[in-house]
C-alpha cells in the first residue's frame, strides 16, 4: 500500500472491501485481468477524488465500475478473455473450476455491456431494479429491458435450467 | 445501497445464475498491489498532464508553421496513396493496407444497406433506420419460426417485439434508448464492425498484427479475399482463442463469409476442449420499401398478447 500516509483510509477500505469489488469488476469486465483492470482505473479515479469523497467510497467506486463498463471500457479489447485460474488458488478441483469459469465467461461475453451490467447488478449483486437503474445511469424501463433480454440470452446459450456446470452444444 | 435478500425476481434462473457466479469468483482475491499500482498511474498521469501544459505551446508554435505552409499557393505535402501494381497473372497486386482500407470503406456505406446473415436462422439488420429481425431456425409444429424478434431505436426509444408461434404468443417492451447518457445504436454482429473509425481501427489492427489479409479465395466461385483475425491472447491464459476468418468480395469489399469457434467443453473434468466453427454467409440488401419490410413482423390474428417478463421465463427462455 502507499507508504506517504495520504491514502491510509483507502488502504484499510480495501483490505475490508477489495475483494468484493473486484469480484465484481471480473464479472462485470468480464475476465481476472480486465477485471483488475477495471478496478484498477476506478481507483485512479477515486483518488482524483479521494479528498471530496465522504464516508462512502465503495458507493463511488462501484458507479464508477458499473459506468465504465457499460460506457466502453472493453471497446479496446478485440477477442473475450478467458478466466484463467488464480495462481495462488486453493480450488479444490482445477479443471471443473476453469470449465465454469470458461462457460460462465464465455456467457458473459454474449451480452451487450448493458446486459452484463445490468445483469451482475440484478442477480450477482441483488440491486434493486431502481438502485441498478440508479448505479447505470440510465432509466428503471431500460435496467427491465437489459436485464431481461441478457437473461434470455443466457438461456440460450446455457439452457432453460442455467446449468453452468454441464456441456453445453 | 441496499442490497435484497430475496430473489430479485427470476426465480431459479436468478438463483442459479448467482451460484455460478458465486462459484466462479469466490477465490478472487485483490491483489495488495493494486493501490500501489493505482496511485503510481495517477502520479504518471499528473505528470504527462504537466509535460503537455507545457509542449502545448511548442505544438502551438508548430500548428501556426502548418498553416502557413498550406495556404494557397505552396506547395502541397506529399500523400502517400496505396500500393498497387500489377502481378504476373495480370491480377492487380494490393497491399493489406490497401485491402483493409477499401474495406473499412465498404463497412461505412455497408450501413446504408441492410445486412442478412444466415446462420443459426436469419438476421436482418439495418443500420441506417436502426430496425433488425432475427427469425429463428428452429421451427414451430406449424412450420412457422419458433419466435421472431424486432428491434427498433426511434426518436431515443428502444423498442422490442417478440412473437412465439408454438403456443401464440407475444409481447413488447419499450425503453429509453440511453444508457448512461450514451444513445445506444443497432448494428450488425459481424466481425469487424462496430468501430467507430474502421480505417484507422483496421490499420491499427494490421500493425499490431491482429488482422492478416491471406489473400485471394474463391468462395463458390466468387472472388474473395480472406481475412484472418486473431485471438488476443493474454499472458499467462490458460487457453487459446483460435482466430476468426472473414471472407470478402474482392470487387464490393463486403463481408460475404464468416467463421469463429465456439468452445464444446469436455464432458468430464480435466478433458480437452475442442473448438465448433460457426459459419455465417452474409448477403447485402438495397434499402427498397420491399427489402425493408424484411425488418418488421406484425403478430398474427389470434395471439395472445402477454407480459414480457412471461414470455422470456415460460417461453422464449426454455425453448434452448
Amino acid at each position: 500500500m502507499p507508504r506517504d500516509g495520504r491514502y491510509d483510509g483507502l488502504a484499510a477500505f480495501l483490505d475490508a472491501r477489495g475483494d468484493a469489488l473486484l469480484r465484481t469488476a471480473v464479472l462485470l469486465a468480464p475476465g481476472r485481468e480486465a477485471g483488475e483492470d477495471l478496478l484498477q482505473e476506478a481507483l485512479e479515479r477515486l483518488l482524483r477524488k479521494w479528498h471530496k469523497v465522504d464516508g462512502n467510497p465503495e458507493g463511488y467506486l462501484r458507479r464508477i465500475m458499473y459506468n465504465r463498463a457499460v460506457d466502453g471500457f472493453r471497446r479496446q479489447a478485440r477477442r473475450p478473455e478467458v478466466l484463467g485460474l488464480p495462481a495462488t488458488a486453493a480450488v479444490a478441483d482445477h479443471a471443473s473450476q476453469l470449465d465454469l469459469r470458461l462457460v460462465l465467461m464465455t456467457s458473459l461475453e454474449l451480452l451487450t455491456p448493458r446486459q452484463r451490467a445490468a445483469v451482475v447488478a440484478r442477480y450477482w449483486e441483488q440491486l434493486s431494479e431502481a438502485e441498478t437503474a440508479a448505479a447505470l445511469g440510465c432509466s428503471v424501463s431500460a435496467v427491465k429491458a437489459a436485464a431481461a433480454r441478457g437473461l434470455l440470452a443466457l438461456r440460450a446459450a446455457i439452457g432453460p435450467d442455467m446449468d453452468f456446470t454441464r456441456n453445453h452444444r | 445501497m441496499t442490497r435484497y435478500h430475496d430473489d430479485p425476481g427470476d426465480g431459479d434462473a436468478g438463483t442459479a445464475l448467482r451460484t455460478a457466479m458465486s462459484a466462479c469468483v469466490s477465490d478472487i482475491r485483490m491483489p495488495a498491489s493494486l493501490l500501489d499500482d493505482a496511485v503510481s498511474r495517477d502520479r504518471r498521469r499528473k505528470t504527462r498532464i504537466r509535460l503537455a501544459s507545457a509542449a502545448g505551446v511548442i505544438v502551438a508554435v508548430a500548428a501556426v508553421a502548418t498553416v502557413i505552409a498550406a495556404m494557397p499557393g505552396r506547395p502541397a505535402g506529399h500523400v502517400a496513396s496505396p500500393r498497387t501494381g500489377q502481378s504476373a497473372a495480370g491480377r492487380p497486386v494490393q497491399s493489406a493496407a490497401y485491402v483493409l482500407d477499401q474495406a473499412a470503406t465498404a463497412q461505412v456505406n455497408s450501413y446504408r444497406m441492410i445486412s442478412v446473415e444466415h446462420g443459426d436462422g436469419l438476421t436482418y439488420t439495418d443500420v441506417a433506420t436502426q430496425q433488425q429481425r432475427i427469425v429463428s431456425a428452429l421451427r414451430a409444429s406449424s412450420g412457422q419460426p419458433y419466435f421472431q424478434i424486432t428491434t427498433t431505436i426511434d426518436g431515443g426509444v428502444y423498442t422490442g417485439t417478440d412473437i412465439e408461434y408454438q403456443h401464440h404468443v407475444w409481447s413488447t417492451f419499450t425503453a429509453s434508448s440511453l444508457d448512461a447518457g450514451t444513445q445506444v445504436t443497432l448494428s450488425s454482429f459481424l466481425p469487424l464492425q462496430g468501430n467507430p473509425n474502421p480505417h484507422v481501427a483496421f490499420q491499427q489492427a494490421l500493425k499490431a498484427g491482429t488482422i492478416t489479409v491471406v489473400g485471394h479465395q474463391s468462395l463458390n466461385g466468387l472472388d474473395t479475399i480472406l481475412i484472418r483475425v486473431k485471438a488476443a491472447s493474454k499472458p499467462g491464459a490458460k487457453i487459446q482463442w483460435p482466430p476468426s476468418w472473414i471472407w470478402i468480395d474482392a470487387s464490393t469489399y463486403l463481408v460475404v463469409q464468416t467463421k469463429h469457434f465456439i468452445p464444446d467443453l469436455p464432458s468430464a473434468p480435466g478433458g480437452k476442449i475442442s473448438w465448433r466453427a460457426i459459419v455465417n454467409q452474409v448477403t447485402w440488401l438495397p434499402p427498397t420499401p420491399q427489402n425493408l419490410a424484411q425488418l418488421t413482423v406484425t403478430p398474427p390474428a389470434g395471439f395472445t398478447k402477454i407480459p414480457y417478463s412471461e414470455l422470456v421465463q415460460k417461453y422464449l427462455g426454455p425453448m434452448s
